[in-house]
């Protein structure tokens, strides 16, 4: 019951105006049929977390249970093969678009405003580092655990876009998208590479880490960043009945205030912190504690930073068919996100009626090996708009095989 | 869409907006294998730094060093209050000699229209024989002193009554009076037969019981000439006869009068005799005291007080100052008061410049005097002037000179130290040296006697018994150097031979008690002057004792509480239990265990952390030495509740008990013993 009702919370409703979408963000895009280049209003929620490896039934799991005991554990790596890729995403934008409108041989470009508000947490975890993560190091005692690259990021921040076209040339609209990014909160934990042997008995531990940390420090604020995005989209015809697609979205860059960053690749022994006189603790901790874990662990410097943006690029291939089949569609898309794989994806629009449409695709490539996915899009009234999209609906049919799953609604 | 659904979506979206979705991450248990610490204890960590030496082998030995007893003299001398009066009274009171001076000339004589008054006034600047003058008189002529007096009431004094002929020709029968002009009364009369020219005669009376005034008229009742006897002269009607009044030795019983700069007194007055027991002293120098200088005047007229002690002095100033008294108001008084801080003056003691063979005393000078204001006072019998000086409470720092014959005792116990880091247990030490020093830093021989020492621990004592106790130890007199004594020393050692010292020391004593007397100039068989004594110094006696660490331990257990938080190193308590261990690498001949004892913040007991393991001490040669370390570890088992306890935890008593291992064989301790420790956690760590 809990997992249906998880289904059905990224499955709440709202209305829209629309007809394009807006740049993806973790998901595949552009699985809405094109409708009619009206003026509209635009809402969507997007919400839900996909994995390589853990099933959604696993991921829910794990997400409302509150205590992982060591079966639940063991159950949970054996899914994983060797490297745990997850991500989760909520987005909000609400927005007004004019589109560019094509008048016999002109073209009346359109403008519009978004305010977009997102929440991306992506991870990559070497399986090792999963292993000492659940298990910690000394069932490992007397071994070597080597990571690979692993990495932990979150970006919490809003979008104020201004859209508008410029004609490439007489027929050609391209829209253009600039952002005024404002950062909520933004975490970066990115291990290159690493290596941990403990000592029989724990005497010592031999730790090799490269890696680099930067951290919003504080609670999530409403200004915690300042940053300027880009973005870019336009339509190639290739023949009357195909186009090629192309897309970039969240070019920039955000500046953190208040953070922390540190970047360091050492290998060094760790034998506990040195107290002088092991009988006056308090007098040697912090000394003790600032000789041994400072410039190992802990951050060294604390000042603004810049990070670029989680941007995403897309090229997509679209030809019209006949038929039952609406259009045969091929993409490659990407974000900026740790664990993200390019993704590649090709797909089937179906005419399912009057005023509604289904679309169906494959895809390889970002947190999943294979997702199936869906979407539906159908008209009220002539003027109202409503998208339901399923991203890895294998995950939902075949849990165990299958990680995650993201609800959109539009 | 219409407005209120927009509103409505907008308000919903920014609710949704309004928090950052962070999704809920379960909790679970990872098993931490760490080392927490690393420490290396040496025997400074165990026992101060500052009580242990090394000797050129490197065995170390525990020094201390201890009060035994500090004498100190009570006082130097009996503190000193004493106060003198002086009472200046009118009688003192110097008038000073008045002088009034008035003439008669020829002109006046010659006015009275008589024959040869008109010849010599017609005749006036020519050479003439100056006829027969008959008797002229009364003439009068008023004498003013107002500008010195305006009336003095007499108890004695002089008047001097000069008359001096400036005419050519000589005068006879001259009668004449003094007389008061307001009473009218007639002060002095008296003649004088013949006054010739240029003479002058002066006539002496006595004003005993007499009132003059200022304002007095001269009267020459009779005057007469027989001229110049037909011898031609030169007639000047401006000669003239000269009359001087000289008033001296007043002893007025009242005045009104201007009062000349003049000495009331001079006292110089023995201050008393300084009280220092049986000391014969030379000079002191002042720890505390003040002299003060009180007056009470009636006179009109401005007092200065000068006292002066000559034999106290202040970086060779001597002490003198001046206090002035304002004029006393008609029919009332003026006061004045004045204290000197005489802190840190030297006092010479032996009196008077003339003196000889004086000690214990001192002397001062107090003057008066007034400062003439030239205004006319009024002054009666009732005037006077009171004068108090005094000291207050004068203490010496320091006392030279012969310091007699005294007796100086004290009982003390003084805590020791050494011993307060062992909790229990018995150690047997193979050799240790005790010596008594005693450091005298009066400048006099003295005779100790040490009749009593304790080592003292709670209710129990444990008494020394040495060939020297009650004995006489005669310690010579300190000496100056720089102005400050260098002790006379003395130095006494106490070993297994001559005493039961060590017994005292493994009775673990918290204090040492003494009984201890000195007796200054014991020996001394005549007085010698060149003694001194300082207040802040007396008779120090102290313990040093040296413990080369060569011993047995059976069950020595030491403790020593620091403070915790369990925050500095578990903020999180992700801690759930585990196991601690404690891996040693022991050069120390000893074994060790360790015991945790959990203290909370009122220090109570809530928790204990122990291994039945013991930290096994390194091998040993013949001599007791470490030759090899042995490494071995003790683990702690650390539940869920000790955790909780942990977290609870204000202080932490550690105690390590020690024990060689085959007492009562010895063991040596050197400085290149250590213990390397590595405290590792196997702890189960609850994350998310």
């Amino acid at each position: 019951m809990k997992h249906l009702s998880i289904i059905l919370t990224m499955l709440v409703s709202t209305a829209s105006l629309a007809q394009n979408s807006l740049p993806d963000s973790l998901f595949d895009p552009q699985l809405l049929i094109p409708g009619k280049q009206n003026r509209h209003l635009k809402a969507e929620l997007k919400y839900g977390a996909l994995a390589n490896g853990a099933s959604t039934l696993k991921i829910i799991d794990f997400v409302q249970d509150d205590f992982l005991d060591q079966n639940e554990k063991k159950n949970l790596l054996s899914q994983m093969g060797t490297r745990l890729r997850y991500g989760l995403t909520r987005e909000l934008s609400f927005g007004y678009r004019q589109p560019a409108t094509r008048v016999f041989d002109k073209v009346r470009t359109g403008q519009g405003f978004f305010i977009r508000n997102r929440f991306y947490q992506s991870t990559q975890l070497d399986n090792d580092l999963v292993n000492l993560l659940f298990y910690g190091n000394a069932p490992y005692a007397d071994q070597t655990l080597a990571f690979d690259a692993s990495g932990y990021e979150t970006w919490y921040f809003t979008s104020l876009d201004y859209v508008f076209d410029v004609l490439l040339d007489s027929l050609q609209p391209m829209a253009i998208t600039v952002g005024i990014e404002l950062g909520h909160d933004h975490n970066s934990y990115r291990l290159r590479s690493g290596s941990l042997y403990t000592a029989p008995g724990g005497e010592y531990l031999d730790v090799k880490l490269d890696y680099g940390l930067r951290d919003k420090t504080g609670n999530t604020i409403a200004l915690g960043g300042l940053g300027l995005g880009l973005g870019a989209k336009t339509n190639f015809g290739l023949s009357h009945r195909s186009r090629l697609e192309v897309e970039l979205a969240d070019v920039g860059i955000m500046q953190w205030a208040n953070g922390r960053k540190l970047q360091t690749d050492s290998n060094f022994r760790f034998t506990g912190a040195r107290f002088e006189n092991i009988f006056d603790i308090t007098d040697s901790i912090s000394d003790a504690l600032s000789d041994n874990y400072t410039g190992s662990f802990l951050y060294e410097e604390e000042d603004n930073y810049l990070a670029i943006l989680p941007f995403y690029v897309s090229l997509g291939y679209h030809i019209k068919l006949k038929g039952a089949m609406r259009s045969f569609f091929a993409r490659a898309d990407y974000r900026y996100l740790v664990g993200f794989y390019p993704r590649v994806r090709v797909g089937v629009e179906f005419n399912t009626g009057y005023h509604q449409g289904l679309t169906t695709s494959i895809s390889a490539g970002g947190y999943n090996w294979l997702s199936v996915n869906t979407a539906y899009h159908f008209e009220l009234a002539d003027l109202w708009h409503l998208d339901l999209r399923l991203q890895n609906l294998n995950g939902l049919v075949a849990p165990d095989v299958f990680g995650g799953a993201v609800g959109y609604l539009g | 869409m219409k407005t209120p659904s927009l509103i409505l979506l907008l308000v919903a979206l920014n609710a949704v907006w309004s928090c950052r979705p962070d999704p809920k991450i379960p909790q679970w248990d990872a098993q931490a294998l760490t080392p927490l610490a690393q420490s290396r204890i040496e025997i400074s960590d165990i026992l101060p730094d500052s009580n242990l030496t090394t000797d050129t082998n490197g065995l170390m030995s525990l020094v201390f060093t201890s009060d035994l007893a500090q004498l100190r003299p009570d006082e130097i001398i009996t503190p000193l209050d004493v106060e003198f009066r002086n009472v200046i009274d009118l009688q003192n009171i110097d008038l000073g000699q008045r002088t009034v001076t008035d003439f008669i000339t020829l002109g006046d004589i010659s006015k009275g229209g008589s024959a040869p008054g008109q010849f010599i006034i017609f005749n006036h600047g020519n050479m003439a024989p100056i006829p027969p003058l008959p008797n002229a008189g009364p003439l009068s002529f008023g004498v003013d002193a107002t500008d010195i007096f305006t009336s003095i009431s007499l108890q004695s004094g002089d008047l001097d009554v000069t008359f001096s002929n400036g005419m050519p020709v000589p005068l006879t029968n001259i009668q004449y009076s003094l007389e008061n002009r307001i009473a009218g009364n007639t002060i002095i009369q008296s003649s004088i037969d013949t006054l010739k020219p240029q003479q002058s005669i002066t006539e002496n009376f006595s004003l005993t019981n007499t009132t003059i005034e200022g304002v007095m008229d001269a009267v020459l009742q009779s005057l007469g000439s027989p001229g110049s006897d037909a011898q031609t002269v030169l007639i000047d009607t401006s000669d003239r006869i000269t009359v001087t009044l000289k008033l001296s030795n007043l002893v007025p019983t009242s005045a009104t009068a201007i009062f000349p700069d003049q000495v009331l007194a001079i006292d110089t007055a023995d201050i008393g005799e300084i009280k220092a027991g049986n000391a014969q002293l030379t000079s002191i120098r002042v720890r505390n005291g003040r002299i003060y200088l009180e007056a009470l005047s009636t006179i009109e007229d401005k007092l200065r007080l000068n006292y002066l002690v000559p034999s106290a002095s202040e970086a060779g100033r001597p002490l003198n100052f001046v206090e002035v008294i304002d004029a006393a108001p008609p029919g009332g008084a003026a006061t004045g008061y004045r204290e000197v801080d005489v802190s840190s003056y030297d006092v010479d003691l032996t009196g008077r410049p003339t003196d000889v063979g004086v000690y214990n005393w001192f002397y001062s000078v107090l003057s008066s005097r007034i400062d003439s204001s030239g205004r006319l006072i009024n002054l009666s019998l009732q005037d006077s002037v009171v004068l108090n000086t005094g000291i207050l409470n004068l203490t010496a720092s320091r006392g030279f000179g012969y310091l007699g014959k005294d007796t100086i005792s004290t009982t003390e116990s003084n805590p020791i130290d050494a011993f307060d880091i062992i909790d229990s247990g018995n150690f047997d030490l193979a050799d240790a040296r005790l010596g008594i020093s005693i450091e005298n830093y009066i400048g006099a021989p003295i005779d100790v006697r040490l009749n009593q020492m304790q080592s003292r621990r709670g209710g129990n004592a444990k008494n020394l018994t040495w060939i020297n106790l009650a004995n006489d130890l005669s310690v010579p007199g300190a000496t100056l150097v720089d102005a400050r004594p260098r002790a006379g020393y003395l130095e006494l050692e106490l070993n297994n031979l001559n005493s039961n010292f060590d017994e005292l020391l493994e009775f673990k004593p918290k204090s040492i008690f003494a009984d201890m007397q000195a007796v200054i100039n014991g020996s001394t068989v005549s007085p010698q002057f060149n003694q001194f004594i300082f207040a802040d110094y007396g008779i120090r006696s102290s313990l040093f004792l040296e413990v080369p660490l060569h011993l047995s331990a059976d069950g020595l257990r030491m403790g020593d509480t620091s403070e915790f938080a369990y925050n500095n190193y578990d903020p999180d308590k992700r801690v759930q239990n585990g196991t601690l261990s404690v891996i040693a690498d022991n050069h120390f001949p000893v074994q060790a265990s360790i015991d945790l004892i959990l203290l909370n913040e009122n220090g109570d007991r809530i928790g204990r952390l122990q291994s039945a393991d013991v930290l096994k001490a390194a091998l040993k040669d013949a001599e007791g030495r470490s030759v090899q370390s042995v490494k071995s570890s003790a683990e702690y088992p650390l539940t869920g509740s000790d955790v909780q306890k942990l977290q609870n935890t204000a202080h932490i008593l550690f105690q390590v008990s020690f024990n060689t291992p085959l007492p009562p064989e010895k063991v040596k301790i050197y400085s290149d013993n250590f213990m390397d420790i590595t405290l590792v956690g196997d702890l189960s760590i609850r994350l998310n």
